[in-house]
């Protein structure tokens, strides 16, 4: 299975700038392979609208029989994602 | 017919937890529960515009611009000029004081949009009651076919859908619309897509803490 894995999210992302990376990632997508990989290794913080950011991409790949991984998170992001419950739809690599 | 891609989540919530029959708050709601709900709605219903954002400590004003929506301006407005950063929950509990009113102001929208019809009746002659049933219900129906079809299939929801899932589940509302059977069913994926968005997540905490608050304050029975 190829994997397109050229994407990588640092630093905050939460309202102020989940519109760019929505649109960065949509545009990003149209040309995904099987799956497309998100590194999370440099993000430190992400809030609600950025999650919605995830899932929106996890939906409109799962919709084309494709899916979104992510990658790295550290500990902190890692919690986050295990409570809002992503690992069960979206997969998540250490 | 107003299509319910029109309709705020507060207004699909109260759809929802009216009576068909009577027009009327549905009685197995905990009047708190629904208070909490509708404060919910709104502070949902900016984020989903954009307007707010939050995490596990606080929510936050990410653009202060109106909506055009008088009830959300209105939290959106007391929202942006507190000076103390308060967590979601503490918002909750906050506008969930001025319940009643933000649901008065949405029946009042959705009997400007058709959806909903005011009946006034007498009792006894003289004491004027309200009642608010569907004009033609279809509303209501596509919000509860779009729920089932969601909670029956393994789709990724939308925010919407998912926030609207997280209200329904909180307040109870989610055993009206499904059978025992059902319900048990699809517990599991009924918590998997309340669970995906904080402000679920407060909720369902606030209407826990509040419940706990209210046994509290029973006086045994010996």
């Amino acid at each position: 299975m190829s994997v397109n894995s050229n994407y990588k999210l640092v630093g905050r992302v939460d309202g102020t700038n989940a519109d760019h990376y929505d649109l960065e990632i949509s545009t990003l997508l149209k040309s995904a392979d099987q799956s497309f990989s998100i590194d999370l290794s440099g993000l430190t913080y992400i809030s609600s609208l950025g999650l919605r950011v995830l899932l929106k991409s996890a939906k409109t790949l799962k919709e084309q029989n494709k899916k979104l991984i992510l990658s790295k998170p550290n500990s902190e992001i890692l919690d986050l994602l295990l409570m809002s419950g992503f690992d069960k739809i979206i997969e998540i690599e250490e | 017919m107003t299509s319910t891609n029109q309709l705020s989540l507060a207004e699909e919530l109260l759809l929802i937890t009216l009576d068909d029959e009577s027009g009327r708050l549905l009685d197995s709601i905990k009047p708190f529960a629904f208070e909490i709900a509708i404060a919910a709605s709104l502070i949902m219903e900016l984020s989903l515009k954009g307007k707010l954002d939050s995490d596990a400590e606080k929510l936050f004003v990410v653009s202060a611009d109106p909506t055009g929506n008088t009830i959300l301006d209105e939290a959106l407005t007391e929202i942006t000029t507190e000076k103390n950063s308060l967590s979601t929950s503490d918002w909750l509990n906050r506008f969930a004081r001025k319940g009643d009113d933000f649901s008065d102001q949405i029946i009042e929208s959705l009997v400007t949009k058709g959806v909903l019809q005011l009946v006034e009746k007498r009792l006894f002659w003289v004491l004027k009651t309200r009642a608010y049933p569907a004009t033609s219900g279809i509303e209501e129906r596509e919000v509860r076919a779009r729920i089932m079809h969601l909670l029956n299939s393994d789709e990724i929801p939308n925010p919407n859908d998912a926030l609207l899932v997280g209200l329904l589940s909180a307040t109870g509302i989610m055993s009206r619309l499904l059978s025992v059977s059902e319900l048990a069913r699809l517990q599991s994926r009924i918590d998997q897509i309340a669970n995906l968005e904080e402000i679920s997540r407060s909720l369902s905490a606030a209407i826990q803490e509040a419940w706990e608050l209210i046994i509290s304050q029973v006086p045994l029975i010996h």
